[in-house]
């Protein structure tokens, strides 16, 4: 019985050891297993922020393999810094689209969203903000929904943008110097607030009348194009009559000086002849006027088709021929 | 038998430390509490000890910034234009102590804050003018002012009284109410036909400038040339004359014959009839071979 009591004890001591060393073993590797957890890798569009109870003790963990103590004691946060959000402002667009912040507050108030320009219009304003996280440390630790933030200020800047701004101004070439107002003026109240943000572009996407009235819009500027084609249409009429009439002016100039020439050369050349016919009587004395007479009307008498010839010796006079002498 | 000592030993260690530490983030504050009671006030992150369980207790506190927006309110401008306005505000805990004592959470919060701008926002606005929301000119603008001001004054009372520190109150968004948007709309649509009208009647008013300017021209144009014309077939003329006069000068009965004879030859054409006494001189030989006149 002692041997039995003493061998069965020896056992138990022999198997408890084997279970204590199985149990150190177990404890050893998982305490290993445990350690090994804490390696940890940071991609390459993303920094690291390293937290030992709670308190950070590196923000800018660099892309890579790294090493923490596994929990409780770090924490490993990873924010991407290289990546760049995209928030469109719709706040004071119409309010057409689903779920847009204007649709939202239509639905809170019964009013449309618009926003008021400088000289007192309403305007629609739509833009896109991008913007990406610089400081990982206070976009996790320092503010609560950046977002909201961001959207909250660029809707005031917007806001305090076009209040000074007249209507005709922001819809035209007043673009350029919202967007620019609105990222200066966003980036200055974001770092005031320690969002960790930074605007990287602003987009005005657009900019128009309200619906409402937005056809009376484009009719002064169709009114603007109609002027210049009105002038337009003057400046051909004019750019035709006027060559036209020069052109004749030269003609009756041309035409005149055409005839200027013709009579004086007429009238030297009959000059000419007659003088010729003088010399010629001065020559041969009165005859050269009877020759002269006879074939004109040689000439004469071939040409005229009738012809009445008349004998003195009828004495009767008939009113016909004196009708007759009265044909033109 | 010291292997079990020591694993029990760590485990009870753990145990007291689970129950009994706490830590804080970067991203909270932390109020301890006795029995209710504050004792400990955090504001470092960090590793701490408390005693454990029942007795203190950790109460968390966002300490970041938060943003909201109140609600739409309608109110009447100094020069009694009404308007429609919702404000952003940025608040964050500034002594975790009061706001915890003055049984704060962050929707409670939000709404206190909401009343309070919004109630400050009716005693500021009484002072800006339309004028000053919204100007042309730059330097009448005072938003930024009016917004100072509820921020500033919303920041004392906040402070004071829940430990809050208000960073930014801002508009958010600005609109009339629906009358005073109608006369808005319908002031922007006669500006705009007006405008449109102008610039049509500008364009006729042009265009007529321009077309009477042309036909002007044309008609000097012409005249112009008709007066050089003139003269130049008139000098044709005077020269023509001079020539005539001059060769003719020298005989003026067979310039008048000879002229005669050139007249005789154009009026009398194909058309014509022509009645001849036999009594004519060229039919003086027709009846009478002789030549003497019949008698």
């Amino acid at each position: 019985m002692i041997w039995l009591k003493k061998n069965f004890s020896e056992i138990i001591i022999h198997e408890a050891s084997l279970l204590i060393r199985f149990i150190r073993w177990l404890i050893a590797s998982l305490f290993i297993l445990y350690l090994s957890s804490g390696f940890y890798s940071i991609s390459s569009n993303e920094i690291g922020i390293l937290q030992r109870f709670g308190k950070v003790i590196d923000d800018k963990v660099q892309p890579g393999i790294h090493y923490a103590v596994p929990w409780p004691v770090d924490r490993v946060t990873r924010v991407a810094i290289i990546f760049v959000s995209r928030i469109v402002i719709d706040d004071f667009y119409s309010a057409s689209t689903q779920d847009s912040k204007a649709k939202i507050f239509s639905s809170l108030t019964g009013l449309d969203s618009y926003c008021i320009t400088g000289d007192n219009n309403l305007v629609n304003v739509a833009s896109i903000i991008q913007y990406t996280i610089t400081n990982p440390f206070n976009y996790l630790f320092r503010s609560k929904d950046s977002e909201i933030l961001l959207r909250s200020m660029a809707a005031n800047t917007i806001i305090h943008c076009l209040a000074s701004m007249p209507i005709d101004e922001t819809l035209t070439r007043g673009k350029q110097a919202i967007a620019i107002y609105i990222k200066t003026e966003l980036q200055k109240r974001l770092d005031n607030s320690e969002s960790g943000l930074r605007v990287s572009f602003v987009e005005l996407k657009d900019i128009k009348p309200p619906d409402r009235v937005e056809r009376y819009f484009s009719d002064v500027v169709k009114a603007r194009i109609d002027r210049e084609k009105m002038i337009n249409n003057a400046e051909s009429y004019r750019n035709e009559k006027i060559p036209e009439a020069k052109a004749n002016a030269t003609r009756l100039l041309q035409e005149s000086a055409g005839y200027k020439k013709e009579v004086v050369l007429r009238a030297e050349g009959e000059a000419c002849r007659f003088k010729k016919m003088l010399a010629q009587r001065h020559k041969k004395g009165d005859s050269i006027r009877k020759i002269i007479y006879i074939e004109t009307m040689k000439e004469i008498l071939k040409n005229v088709e009738k012809k009445h010839i008349v004998s003195r010796n009828s004495k009767g006079e008939t009113p016909a021929r004196l009708k007759l002498f009265n044909t033109p | 038998m010291k292997t079990v000592v020591f694993i029990g030993s760590a485990i009870l260690t753990l145990l007291v430390i689970s129950i009994s530490a706490f830590t804080v983030s970067e991203g909270e504050y932390a109020v301890v509490t006795r029995f209710g009671k504050p004792v400990k006030i955090l504001t470092a992150a960090g590793f701490n000890l408390k005693c454990p369980g029942f007795i203190d207790r950790v109460n968390r506190i966002d300490r970041r910034i938060h943003t909201f927006t109140t609600q739409p309110i309608q109110l009447l401008l100094g020069d009694k234009n009404p308007i429609v306005m919702t404000f952003y505000i940025c608040w964050r805990v500034q002594d975790p102590l009061l706001f915890f004592q003055s049984l704060m959470t962050t929707d409670i919060a939000v709404q206190k804050l909401g009343d309070m701008v919004n109630s400050e926002l009716g005693n500021a606005l009484g002072d800006y003018s339309l004028n000053n929301i919204i100007n042309t000119n730059l330097a009448e603008v005072k938003i930024v002012d009016l917004e100072k001001q509820i921020q500033k004054n919303t920041n004392m009372l906040a402070k004071k009284k829940y430990g809050i520190e208000v960073a930014q109150v801002g508009i958010r968004r600005i609109a009339y109410p629906k009358i005073v948007a109608e006369a808005v709309y319908n002031r922007m649509q006669s500006e705009r036909e007006k405008e449109a009208m102008k610039f049509r009647a500008e364009g006729k008013e042009a265009a007529t400038k321009i077309k009477a300017k042309a036909d002007r021209e044309v008609t000097e144009i012409l005249a112009e040339a008709y007066k050089t014309s003139q003269i130049l077939e008139g000098e044709g003329d005077r020269q023509a004359l001079k020539i005539y006069s001059e060769a003719y000068g020298k005989d003026k009965e067979f310039f008048k014959f000879t002229k005669s004879m050139e007249m005789y030859k154009d009026i009398l054409g194909q058309k014509s009839t022509l009645v001849l006494s036999t009594d004519s001189d060229i039919f003086r030989y027709l009846n009478n071979p002789d030549g003497k006149p019949a008698k």
